[in-house]
């Protein structure tokens, strides 16, 4: 249990509210002061980041966009009470606004108090130890660690989260989206992925599809790429690090209008897709597609909204149209409580990945999580690497979170998902595998694949010689094939000056890929 | 007496860059975590080759993700240098820093500004600045293993479409990508693009906000400018990260 103390003093993080929020959870308090650094210089992002913090310690974002007409608000309908969080008690929390570390804010700590130093400038945090020590005042001084506990960074001692900020919040103070999801990670549906065989079929690695539909007892249907999001969100679920992970969660503007207008746009689109005439808005086509034939986009807009507020929609309408209102929505996350990380999956099933996806991926991951969010993509191919600042993993490599930190690496379908074998032979295969692996000497055909994966992701010789003993392959002798490789071959130059960077080799045919 | 700074190792090149060229210490101990592995083992190389005179130490610390044992190996440097030394508080993680303050309240606090690129050494309540010049581009890239000769290359990785700047002056380091349409000088046509046209627009830019998206792992998304100029269809423009900023510059009238 933590203890509650007198005063917690904090300072706003203007970049991201993030740690501030941390702070009032992870450490109980009577009061809690917040101090506002330097307000007239905020940019207005810094201002709607503290609003949206103002926002979060309400524990609902449903009023936070002040709407020009009061009907724009969110309506019951639409609102889900899930999108909220728990708030905190607004009388416990004051704001105080200050230009920098004045001698009045120093002076009004006492050593019964406890400082967050989370945010704030590095110097501004150490010119206030600095100036605390010098008053003889002595208060536990602390901060929120990036795996979400609180160091007190003069003892060390290091206390346990209290009450966490789950992952609809942190989204909430990073980027101001509302999440919607429906279905969590499941570790025991993870390890049913995990145990089931995998076949290659046009080099693409797919579930047996029998075996997983029977084992899941509902059809996995591998035509549409979907089974592998679901795959990865419980896979990942099943990771000793991983705390949450969704499948499929949708981001909303925290605005009614501007998130019915997107989902305007999207039921457009569905309804005009649905030919059979058999989705949940049929009885309302004629209406939608009329309102969409406006050419004004303002009255095309006004009209849009009026049939999403004032139609008396059943629940299976409410839900398509739930569907439909996000802005950004990703095929799945997974959130690191062990370090903080959210790492955001966008699943291919299929080994053709263009640069633009894996630019995509950054971008969205980045988005919505500047700090902490890690870029991954899981798809049908066989080789796990990191691909222009993007994880890009082999779906089944996911079973283990070791797979992070043995990249670049090569998935061996395990030879009994080829032909059957006991269920003996099939525990211990990975290890055979190893060990047939561990007996291959290095030739210029099994290190290609290697050379391949340096040249697209640049590293040092002892680097590399890590990678080739991590993929099975002896390393003694290396360099010297190597340079006879090169000779023969003449497809790269060795430079025995440089095995310290990532220049010892250079690829002859090396322009640009 | 051996005049000492302590510095971490952070995501920014500037700052560690700039002690290089301070001329202020002769001794500096540099700190980093094995997350920051690569970027310590480059600055190391850089350091050793450009600034050979220069006295550098680089310590490994524990992880981050193990902030305990931070403060107890904090503890234990600073009782074994008797808390004479000055620290660097613009680089690092607080959680990396910090500690070093707390154990040793009374050093010089020493911190980095920009417009113009000054060192502030704050000492019983005095401040005095030193104008820092001579810090070129190349230096800064070269930090990080990156060069730039027309072309930003590391290794066999290079990103034609993207400029690095550094004002010597302000000290802000910039990349700044251009967009496709603008590149292709066809910013008037973005409503009018085929459909094929609209994908391979799509891909190259996304492909560019990647490159700029890599370089910020590499210079942190604090420590450079990063930003894409011309025109940007919406799908790649409505998901630009926070840090990379859009502009359409207006082109002078002939």
């Amino acid at each position: 249990m933590t203890e509650t103390i007198q005063t917690l003093y904090t300072i706003f993080n203007r970049n991201d509210p993030t740690p501030t929020a941390n702070a009032l959870r992870n450490i109980g308090f009577e009061n809690a002061v917040v101090l506002i650094l330097g307000q007239e210089d905020f940019n207005p992002r810094h201002q709607e980041n503290l609003a949206r913090f103002k926002t979060w310690l309400t524990g609902s974002p449903r009023y936070h966009v002040e709407e020009e007409e009061e009907e724009y608000r969110w309506p019951d309908m639409f609102w889900k009470q899930n999108w909220e969080w728990e708030g905190i008690d607004s009388e416990k929390v004051s704001f105080l606004t200050a230009e920098g570390i004045t001698a009045d804010l120093v002076n009004l700590i006492s050593s019964e108090d406890t400082v967050d130093v989370t945010s704030g400038t590095k110097i501004q945090v150490a010119t206030l130890i600095q100036e605390l020590h010098n008053n003889h005042c002595n208060p536990n001084i602390v901060l929120q660690t990036q795996n979400n506990q609180t160091l007190n960074i003069s003892t060390g001692n290091l206390i346990p989260q209290m009450t966490p900020l789950n992952f609809r919040e942190r989204v909430w103070l990073s980027s101001g989206y509302i999440v919607d999801y429906e279905v969590k990670g499941d570790p025991k549906i993870g390890e049913i992925w995990i145990g089931t065989r995998k076949k290659l079929s046009n080099e693409v690695v797919f579930p047996k599809q029998g075996e997983i539909s029977k084992k899941l007892g509902k059809n996995i249907n591998l035509e549409h790429g979907y089974w592998l999001e679901e795959a990865v969100t419980h896979m990942m679920s099943t990771w000793s690090t991983i705390s949450e992970t969704y499948l499929g969660p949708r981001l909303i503007r925290p605005s009614f209008s501007r998130a019915a207008g997107a989902a305007f746009f999207t039921v457009v689109a569905k309804v005009n897709q649905d030919k059979r005439g058999r989705g949940p808005l049929t009885e309302y086509k004629e209406s939608i597609l009329k309102i969409d034939e406006h050419e004004d986009f303002e009255e095309k807009q006004h009209q849009a909204f009026e049939f999403l507020l004032k139609t008396e929609f059943n629940r299976k309408q409410i839900r398509f149209i739930h569907q439909c209102l996000h802005s950004v929505e990703f095929d799945s996350v997974a959130f690191d409580a062990s370090s903080g990380k959210v790492y955001v999956v966008e699943c291919k099933a299929m080994t053709n990945i263009k640069p633009g996806v894996l630019g995509r991926i950054f971008a969205i991951t980045k988005l919505v999580f500047p700090t902490t969010g890690v870029p991954m993509l899981a798809y049908g191919g066989t080789t796990s690497t990191t691909s222009n600042g993007v994880y890009q993993i082999a779906w089944p490599e996911l079973a283990t979170e070791e797979i992070l930190s043995q990249l670049p690496k090569t998935y061996k379908l395990p030879k009994s998902t080829k032909k059957e074998k006991t269920q003996k032979q099939r525990s211990t295969e990975n290890n055979q595998i190893v060990n047939e692996v561990k007996k291959r000497h290095a030739t210029l055909e099994n290190t290609r694949p290697l050379l391949n994966i340096i040249r697209a992701d640049p590293r040092d010789w002892l680097q590399f010689v890590n990678l080739v003993t991590r993929n099975g392959i002896k390393a003694k002798g290396l360099w010297k094939k190597m340079e006879k490789w090169g000779n023969s071959s003449k497809l790269f130059e060795l430079d025995p000056e440089r095995r310290g960077s990532v220049d010892w080799i250079s690829f002859r045919d090396a322009k640009k890929d | 007496m051996v005049n000492t700074l302590l510095a971490v190792l952070g995501d920014s090149a500037v700052p560690s860059l700039a002690l290089l060229h301070s001329g202020q210490y002769d001794n500096l101990v540099f700190f980093y975590t094995k997350e920051n592995e690569g970027k310590a083992s480059m600055f190391s190389q850089f350091s050793k080759f450009a600034f050979p005179e220069i006295n550098v130490e680089i310590n490994e610390i524990p992880s981050i993700n193990d902030p305990a044992s931070i403060v107890e190996y904090a503890k234990k440097f600073c009782s074994e240098y008797k808390n004479d030394f000055s620290i660097f508080a613009t680089a690092g993680a607080k959680q990396t820093i910090l500690p070093f303050v707390a154990q040793a309240p009374k050093s010089t606090m020493v911190s980095l500004l920009h417009s113009p690129l000054r060192l502030i050494v704050l000492e019983n309540n005095l401040e005095k600045e030193y104008l820092l010049n001579g810090i070129e581009l190349n230096q800064i890239l070269a930090t990080r293993g990156w060069n730039f000769n027309g072309m930003l290359r590391k290794g066999n990785q290079q990103f034609d479409n993207v400029q690095p700047r550094f004002d010597a002056h302000t000290g802000r380091l910039s990349f700044i990508g251009t967009s496709w349409l603008r590149r292709a000088n066809r910013e008037d046509e973005i409503h009018s693009l085929s459909k094929k046209e609209k994908k391979e627009v799509q891909n190259e830019d996304q492909i560019l906000t990647g490159e700029l998206l890599q370089l910020s792992e590499d210079f942190g998304k604090n420590g450079a400018n990063y930003s894409i100029i011309g025109a940007l269809r919406s799908p790649n423009r409505a998901v630009l990260p926070p840090f990379i900023r859009h502009e359409m510059p207006v082109d002078e009238e002939e």
